[in-house]
């Protein structure tokens, strides 16, 4: 962050990320009393991912990292206890970062970096509960963990795309232009 | 018209797409290979009636006679297998079952009331822990 943008930086951004952070955290609250009926520990819509893909496409990268960090480590803090917050972290920080790569190569729509960015997610966390929980067998979830990585995926990547379409921040400029034409 | 739109969708969609069939086609295959392998058990646990006596890590070589009112059976677990090696009974199913290492395999012998079960490791904290 240089140094002539601090003062633009305190005044808009952290109202942005502390409003994006609380619908995040809404998210999250909304997934964990949907009742799932699938039998298989650690699958889960990740409705949150929606917030992070808008953030992802509408802002830039450094703010879906803030805002996606904040918003695990609150959760985790709120709904959760260390695991989860472990967990969440390892699964969010790879998902962001595969996500921020696909998204750079632009051949993928935002159903297709959703998707990555599920698989990710529950790489990371398979990986991290092996070496929590000390036991390779864990890997019999993975299969199963992929499939149900692409359907989320594909439903948030879906409800992030429309998102995308319909709300978007505007600059400066563009508010003052829409603040006259509504005038005239 | 609508027919073209969704071709637009097809062509704009199709490294998603085809994203999407990689993963599942991985899936498909680990699903596989999980499907064709049994599980490694990790413990044995022993059973004399309907109490646990012992619970032995599988991976280290053990040697111990259980001995009750019934009889008695000698229970050995070498290079990851646990098999029952000498039994008082007469029939002696549990030495013709022979060697078990998988998760759910066991041996039972009848009448010293003796089961043999290999258990698998952490299955009830994983639940617990990835809700």
């Amino acid at each position: 962050m240089k140094s002539h943008n601090r003062e633009k930086f305190m005044q808009s951004d952290i109202a942005l990320y502390g409003m994006f952070i609380s619908v995040g955290l809404v998210l999250s609250y909304i997934e964990s009393i949907i009742p799932i009926t699938i039998p298989i520990p650690g699958v889960k819509l990740g409705l949150a991912n929606v917030l992070v893909l808008w953030v992802l496409y509408a802002m830039d990268t450094k703010s879906a990292i803030i805002i996606n960090i904040l918003r695990v480590l609150l959760c985790g803090f709120l709904f959760g206890n260390m695991y989860s917050i472990i967990f969440g972290l390892c699964g969010a920080a790879l998902s962001l970062l595969v996500m921020i790569v696909l998204r750079k190569v632009k051949i993928f729509t935002v159903v297709g970096v959703s998707i990555a960015g599920a698989v990710a997610h529950n790489t990371a966390q398979i990986l991290v509960a092996m070496a929590v929980l000390q036991n390779a067998r864990l890997v019999y979830y993975y299969p199963a963990l992929l499939i149900s990585a692409v359907v989320t995926g594909v439903v948030v990547g879906i409800l992030g795309a429309i998102l995308y379409k319909k709300i978007r921040i505007l600059n400066q400029n563009e508010l003052k232009s829409k603040i006259g034409e509504k005038k005239k | 018209m609508k027919v073209s739109a969704l071709k637009k969708l097809f062509i704009s969609h199709r490294f998603d797409l085809l994203l999407a069939l990689t993963v599942i086609a991985i899936a498909v295959g680990a699903l596989f290979i999980v499907k064709n392998s049994k599980k490694d058990g990790a413990y044995v646990e022993v059973k004399m009636g309907s109490k646990v006596v012992d619970t032995i890590p599988l991976d280290r070589d053990y040697e111990h006679t259980y001995e009750s009112i019934f009889g008695s059976n000698k229970l050995i677990i070498k290079d990851g297998k646990a098999y029952v090696e000498y039994a008082s009974c007469k029939d002696g199913i549990c030495e013709k079952t022979g060697r078990i290492s998988k998760v759910g395999e066991t041996i039972i012998c009848l009448p010293n009331e003796l089961f043999i079960k290999i258990i698998g490791n952490g299955e009830g904290e994983l639940d617990e822990i990835a809700q």
